[in-house]
């Protein structure tokens, strides 16, 4: 009998959980869904975010919803709905189908895969919901893609890097992730700037994988095998376990490219006056808020012009992506002023952050 | 001594059977979908649901054979990706045409299958172990064959796949299709064996059943089962990506013991794991329009599940048929 009470019990408490559920709002299927054109309208724009797993990805969520905000006490927006999937292309198909279902009247998303979301993205637009993947790309025609321009973000440190050492010296690539597709796009933007210079040697190109521990794992073998490091060129997420090499083989960096978190910019105000000098571009979470932006003059029935749509970086033969410059640029000159203004006192993991302004977008509308 | 057959018996045994706990499942989780999301029996939304549905329930299926056979199998979920990326690769660029590449692409599966049952039955080391790392060996092969994703099948496969045949929607019928497929071997040796086998090994071998034979076997119907999964999620996604079979593995797992099968073997149906499946899927639906916050829709989803398989532990602890040892 005790235990056909604890099985009714557990029935029933998982009954309670559902309706605990949907207690927690209303739902979302007879939202505000207004065709979607012309401005006075409340929209309800659904965010599908295809991981939540890293910091830089929580931070470009939390900007998202910041920017929605200012949206919704204006009445454009009326609901950001937010869903996440693990990495899994299929959860995030059924998320965007929810979306679908619940009649959103534009899906943001970034996306699982380049490919396998078209069938569910094709969906949506029959539907009459405008999709807009962000950050990633999506290798479909018909979507405009929103991301940060990969190719000039990299051209950037490595330009200031060449200048610096005035075309001539020895130096390390530390590289992302061999095969990833903004690997391949930064890596040649390196090779277009550093071929220009017959001055400038690479001693060795090695991939740090994006990661401070393996950077700096793979940089003190470096400082080992070569004494004549003039400068090296980091892309992000690296550059603080390139410093930490140096400190823990007691010798000053050098020269280098530097990283957007909080860890590093902290190094680099300390040392800035016993001569230690860096750049760093940032590659910013605010991509999300950016999008949203561009989503929103889009719902409201602004056409992009022609010349903001690009060759998508991944399938070059697609016209469907806009390339958006890094907004925000850090040398020794501004370092004091945007470390006091929007890294002090922030926690280690946080990175550099920045979005377009609404007026900076409208820039890329007709 | 037993007892005369009566109706009041029978419904008892239709209500403890493995299968009930999974359909039970279902029923509470299609209701609370019902209440929250108000046009879930849309032709379209059953439509899409059941899309994603197909997949997993054939892969759930396969995962039964194994289980109930006293193994596992992580290797699955690789062998999805496996058949996704050969026939897309093979249809778009080397242009073989799409049902040559598909057969290709089930045949590859089946293969791995063959790899594995031969590997764990014969030279007999942990089905866990052999089908965790053949799960590496595959996912890197799939990696090689498409290294980023791309290519593309013909328009009206996943056309077809998205419509409705006679007002029924045609993942629908490929499920009818799955289900009779093992209903094939069900209800021949190899099924009743599948379950003497995984109850009791040695007296298995005692009564003369090929021990060895039918592990071998369940390791090829469960990779034959993830093939065509792996064709269904094909024809929904119309392209190719080198990771996209990634949570079928543990998925499959969560269906078999959700619809009241037994990880130790011997006790179970696939009827029940086909319910479970369909929870997993509305489990997804029900945390989206109960307007969960995005921050603890996996906490939530994740609580709903566990609570679900504590129902299934609780309910074979009180049909006394729990097997955690197995005895062995």
């Amino acid at each position: 009998m005790l235990k056909k009470g604890l099985a009714t019990t557990i029935v029933l408490s998982l009954v309670a959980v559902f309706l605990l559920a949907a207690g927690c709002g209303t739902p979302t299927g007879k939202s505000t869904s207004s065709s979607g054109s012309g401005s006075g309208k409340s929209f309800v724009i659904g965010v599908a975010n295809g991981y939540i797993g890293n910091d830089w990805r929580t931070q470009m969520i939390a900007d998202v919803q910041q920017v929605a905000k200012t949206y919704e006490e204006k009445g454009v927006i009326s609901k950001l709905i937010v869903e996440n999937a693990n990495n899994d292309v299929t959860q995030q198909i059924s998320q965007i189908q929810n979306m679908i279902n619940s009649g959103v009247n534009a899906i943001m998303i970034d996306p699982v895969s380049a490919t396998a979301l078209v069938p569910a993205i094709q969906k949506a637009q029959k539907a009459g919901i405008l999709v807009i993947p962000f950050d990633g790309v999506v290798n479909n025609p018909k979507v405009t893609n929103i991301t940060t321009d990969q190719y000039s973000w990299a051209k950037g440190g490595a330009q200031w890097l060449a200048d610096q050492l005035h075309g001539k010296g020895n130096i390390i690539l530390m590289d992302g992730l061999a095969g990833v597709p903004a690997e391949n796009i930064r890596a040649q933007a390196e090779q277009d700037v550093f071929s220009k210079y017959p001055g400038i040697h690479v001693l060795q190109k090695v991939f740090g994988g994006w990661a401070e521990a393996t950077a700096e794992q793979k940089m003190t073998s470096l400082i080992a095998t070569y004494p004549n490091i003039d400068g090296i060129y980091t892309q992000d997420g690296m550059g603080m376990g390139i410093v930490q090499a140096y400190i823990a083989a007691h010798k000053k960096p050098p020269l280098m490219t530097g990283d957007v978190t909080v860890g590093f910019f902290k190094y680099w105000t300390e040392h800035q006056s016993s001569g230690f000098h860096s750049y760093v571009e940032s590659n910013p979470p605010g991509i999300g808020a950016t999008a949203l932006e561009f989503t929103v003059n889009m719902l409201q029935g602004k056409k992009l012009k022609s010349s903001s749509i690009q060759a998508n970086p991944v399938d070059t033969s697609q016209t469907n992506t806009v390339l958006v410059k890094s907004p925000l640029t850090v040398t020794d000159t501004n370092l004091q002023q945007v470390w006091n203004s929007t890294m002090k006192g922030k926690p280690s993991s946080y990175s550099l952050d920045a979005w377009l302004t609404p007026s900076q977008v409208d820039a890329y509308f007709q | 001594m037993r007892t005369p057959f009566n109706l009041n018996q029978r419904a008892t045994r239709i209500f403890r059977s493995p299968a009930m706990i999974g359909w039970v499942l279902f029923l509470i989780g299609l209701v609370a979908n019902a209440i929250v999301q108000p046009t879930l029996f849309k032709l379209s939304v059953i439509n899409s649901n059941l899309g994603l549905a197909a997949p997993l329930i054939m892969v759930a299926i396969g995962q039964t054979a194994v289980v109930l056979a006293g193994g596992i199998d992580l290797s699955v979920g690789s062998i999805v990706t496996l058949t996704n990326v050969l026939v897309v690769s093979l249809y778009s660029f080397h242009h073989t045409g799409f049902w040559l590449a598909a057969i290709f692409g089930v045949a590859a599966g089946m293969a791995v299958g063959v790899v594995n049952g031969f590997i764990i039955s014969v030279v007999r080391i942990p089905a866990l172990l052999v089908t965790f790392a053949m799960m590496s060996i595959v996912n890197g092969v799939a990696l090689a064959i498409l290294p980023q994703p791309g290519g593309q099948i013909p328009a009206d496969i996943y056309q077809i796949y998205g419509s409705t045949v006679g007002g029924l929607p045609f993942p629908f019928l490929l499920i009818v299709f799955g289900v009779l497929l093992w209903m094939i071997f069900r209800y021949r040796k190899i099924g009743r064996y599948l379950i003497a086998v995984g109850g009791a090994d040695w007296s298995s071998r005692a009564n003369g059943i090929p021990v060895t034979k039918v592990r071998f076997q369940s390791y090829i119907l469960s990779a034959t089962f993830a093939s065509l999964a792996g064709l269904f999620l094909t024809s929904e996604v119309s392209s190719g990506d080198p990771l996209i079979g990634a949570s079928y593995a543990l998925n499959s797992l969560a269906a078999v013991v959700l619809g009241g099968t037994a990880l130790a073997g011997g006790r179970g149906s696939v009827s029940g794991s086909a319910g479970g499946a369909l929870f997993l899927i509305l489990v997804q639906n029900i945390v989206y329009f109960a307007n969960v916050p995005s921050y603890y829709q996996t906490l939530v989803s994740g609580l709903i599940v566990v609570i679900g398989l504590a129902t299934t532990g609780v309910l074979y602890v009180r049909s006394g048929k729990l097997h955690l040892t197995n005895g062995r």
